[in-house]
């Protein structure tokens, strides 16, 4: 396939270009040719410079830019007002063994506003900049030829056809493009007319057109075939409105999806916010309710230190006093209530308090001895008992000091960990939040109505979707009906009084139309599955997840979709260097599919690819500039080391800068 | 623009005779000379190839 190059572009006072040229000649085997500029200083003018040129149009301006005139500042402030000056751009590309010349020109008149400031005024305003093609033979000025006005733009779409520009002249910050629903219907409508599928369409269309009007003709003298083909025209018109309407539908259903998807990336985006949100109310309750319970910990730790620090200074005392009670049976009084003693000796019938056993005279007569022999109160021996007992249990709490102290300790470590865990999370989610805190009431109130919103788009999806069933469902009986009717005119056509001429011919028509259809459907397929291929070779070799993706389709709308190794799409959750590397791809197998080796100018070429991935694809891009020319136009942090190794000697490297005063930019060779 | 390969290799591949292989390129190749005389040139052609072929022209009476 012979390559288009692009070998020079020639501006006169356009924008900040000013004038000067940027010539792109080969540099060994590559066709590769680096800009680097910061932004502002005319990258994506340059693309803008070049779609001026072919098709009239900025393609890639931004809102700023709109306002700007493109005669260039310096050239404004410093012009004679009276004076017209033009503004021009030259694209000068090499194909097919001829050089061409695309040249657009448009002349402004300077003249004074009432503050005495220079402003252009287009020249001729109703009419289009002046456009010419020229194109000669390689090698030699002769037979140079000029084409103007309609010539001029079939040249233009027989190179860098409009429809798929944005395919040769390639803004990487604008990704979305590539996916857009419509751009779809463009490529297919390009790429079938690079293919010549249109043509095979319009020599069908006009067999059948030849047919009819033979019919007519024939029907004149025959009114039964007359009254068929009206109704089968009536049947043609019905089936066309149908087909209008379910296009419509199949519109509405599309902008719908995209809206379904919108509203679930909104509310897949608030859902952990709200998550998080519910996250931040239950740690601040928590905290709350530790810092609580640390208060009440420190009170019982105080409590117990001031008691036990008492009670450890006692220790000494009262360890020595319970262990002389205890160690002393001998010289305390014995435990028994003398009183009650006296009282069961009165009464023959009682029994013993101790056994409850009946007391024999034997048991009666010690008991008396005992009451004679005991010369102490009672009461001292209930309360030295009881003295003992109350020294056993300050001497046990005493001994239980270290392992309850400890206990408490532990206990107000485990409190204030959890207070630092628990504000570090918080921390950290408050930190998450600030960015999307849209406040309680607010997210759910906005969560609410992107649900009712994704609801309602459902609904009339839903709706959408059965239009588009009935419509398709209309079709299909309007196409036997009109298959039957087609018979039946056939039919009628070979009994009318046509002579045996005029029915050859419609039938070899027929013939040549059902042959032309078969070619056609073939060439469609064809270049449906090379487009397939050469996608999903070029996309795989960017990329570097080898057991992620498995598959790459090409609808019949020529809408792109990626498929994981299980067969799930996923499209529309690629990360933004996959879905540049897919975008490279598909350009790359439009180009190998329309025939023609197209350049491709790129603005930020690697601008949206993460640094790791941001070597491979500048690596696989270079490898392709082999095979076709390649201009690509970098911000200085966009080239970075990885990348400059792998260009610096290889291909040529221009840097563009802002003049002092920013009216035009350095670094653009001079004309002439 | 001339008639692609990849066209021309789908007509060689049609199962019919050569003289209808050539048929349906010259027609195509009206088709992409000019579209308003369309009418009359394809009628011309058809109406020559019938001549030419007479009674073998392999149309149905």
């Amino acid at each position: 396939m012979n390559s288009i190059v692009i070998e020079k572009i020639e501006f006169q006072n356009f924008r900040q270009y000013k004038s000067g040229k940027l010539s792109f000649p080969k540099r060994g085997e590559h066709m590769l040719s680096v800009l680097i500029a910061q932004n502002g200083t005319g990258k994506t003018t340059l693309l803008n410079a070049i779609t001026w040129c072919l098709y009239n149009e900025e393609q890639h301006l931004s809102g700023s830019g709109e306002a700007l005139t493109i005669l260039n500042k310096d050239v404004l402030e410093h012009a004679t007002p009276g004076r017209v000056y033009d503004v021009s751009v030259v694209l000068t590309i090499t194909a097919d063994g001829k050089t061409i010349e695309f040249k657009r020109v448009q002349s402004f008149r300077v003249d004074k506003d009432e503050h005495g400031i220079n402003i252009p005024v287009q020249v001729n305003r109703e009419e289009l900049p002046e456009f010419t093609v020229s194109s000669m033979i390689q090698g030699g000025t002769e037979n140079t030829v000029v084409k103007t006005g309609q010539d001029a733009e079939i040249v233009v779409k027989q190179y860098f056809d409009q429809k798929i520009s944005k395919f040769y002249f390639f803004d990487g910050e604008k990704l979305g493009d590539f996916f857009e629903e419509e751009r779809g219907e463009e490529i297919k409508t390009s790429i079938f007319n690079i293919s010549q599928v249109n043509l095979l369409s319009d020599c069908i269309h006009h067999i059948e057109t030849v047919r009819n009007e033979t019919k007519r003709r024939i029907s004149r003298d025959c009114p039964s075939l007359e009254t068929l083909m009206s109704e089968q025209n009536k049947l043609k018109e019905e089936i066309e409105n149908a087909r209008i309407n379910k296009k419509k539908a199949d519109r509405g259903k599309r902008e719908l999806d995209q809206k379904i998807q919108f509203y679930n990336k909104q509310i897949g985006k608030l859902r952990p916010v709200r998550e998080k949100q519910n996250e931040r109310n239950m740690l601040e309750d928590s905290i709350q309710g530790l810092l609580e319970e640390k208060d009440r910990l420190l009170v019982e730790r105080a409590r117990f230190i001031r008691r036990n620090l008492t009670l450890l200074n006692l220790y000494p005392s009262i360890k020595k006093v319970y262990n002389y009670i205890s160690g002393n049976p001998d010289k305390f009084p014995p435990r028994f209530d003398i009183a009650t003693l006296k009282r069961i000796l009165k009464d023959s019938e009682a029994n013993c308090p101790i056994c409850n056993n009946h007391l024999t005279d034997e048991s009666r007569r010690h008991i008396q001895e005992y009451i004679d022999k005991t010369p102490f109160s009672s009461e001292s021996a209930a309360f030295i008992d009881k003295l003992s007992d109350v020294l056993a249990d300050l001497i046990g709490e005493i001994e239980e000091f270290p392992e309850k102290k400890e206990t408490l300790e532990n206990n107000l470590q485990n409190n204030s960990s959890k207070i630092e865990a628990n504000g570090n999370r918080l921390k950290e989610i408050s930190r998450e939040l600030k960015v999307t805190d849209y406040g309680e009431e607010n997210l759910t109130n906005k969560i609410n109505k992107l649900e009712h919103d994704r609801a309602d788009a459902k609904s009339q999806f839903e709706a959408q979707a059965k239009i588009s069933g009935a419509f398709e469902n209309t079709i299909e009986i309007l196409e036997r009906k009109i298959e039957d009717k087609s018979r039946e005119v056939e039919e009628a056509t070979k009994r009318s009084n046509a002579d045996r001429d005029t029915k050859k011919q419609l039938d070899l028509f027929e013939k040549l139309k059902s042959h032309i259809e078969a070619v056609k459907d073939n060439i469609m397929k064809e270049m449906k599955d090379e487009i397939e291929r050469i996608t999903w070779e070029c996309f795989d070799s960017m990329i570097w997840k080898e057991k992620t993706f498995g598959d790459i389709q090409i609808g019949e709308d020529y809408k792109i979709s990626v498929f994981d190794k299980e067969n799930r799409e996923m499209t529309r959750s690629l990360s933004a260097t996959e879905q540049m590397a897919l975008a490279y791809a598909y350009t790359l197998a439009i180009h190998e599919a329309s025939g023609r080796n197209c350049p491709l100018v790129i603005d930020s070429p690697l601008g949206r690819v993460s640094d790791t991935n941001r070597e491979k694809m500048a690596e696989e891009l270079f490898k392709v500039s082999k095979e076709k020319q390649i201009i690509m136009l970098f911000t200085p942090d966009e080239y970075s080391d990885p990348v400059r190794e792998i260009y610096e000697g290889n291909v040529l490297v221009r840097k563009l800068k802002l003049s002092e005063d920013e009216n035009y930019v350095k670094g653009v060779e001079q004309n002439g | 623009m001339p008639i692609s390969e990849k066209i021309q290799k789908e007509i060689n591949a049609l199962d019919v005779s050569p003289d209808e292989k050539k048929l349906v390129l010259d027609l195509l190749e009206i088709e992409d000379g000019s579209t308003y005389r369309y009418k009359t040139d394809y009628v011309d052609l058809i109406k020559k190839y019938i001549r030419e072929h007479g009674e073998d022209d392999g149309v149905n009476e």
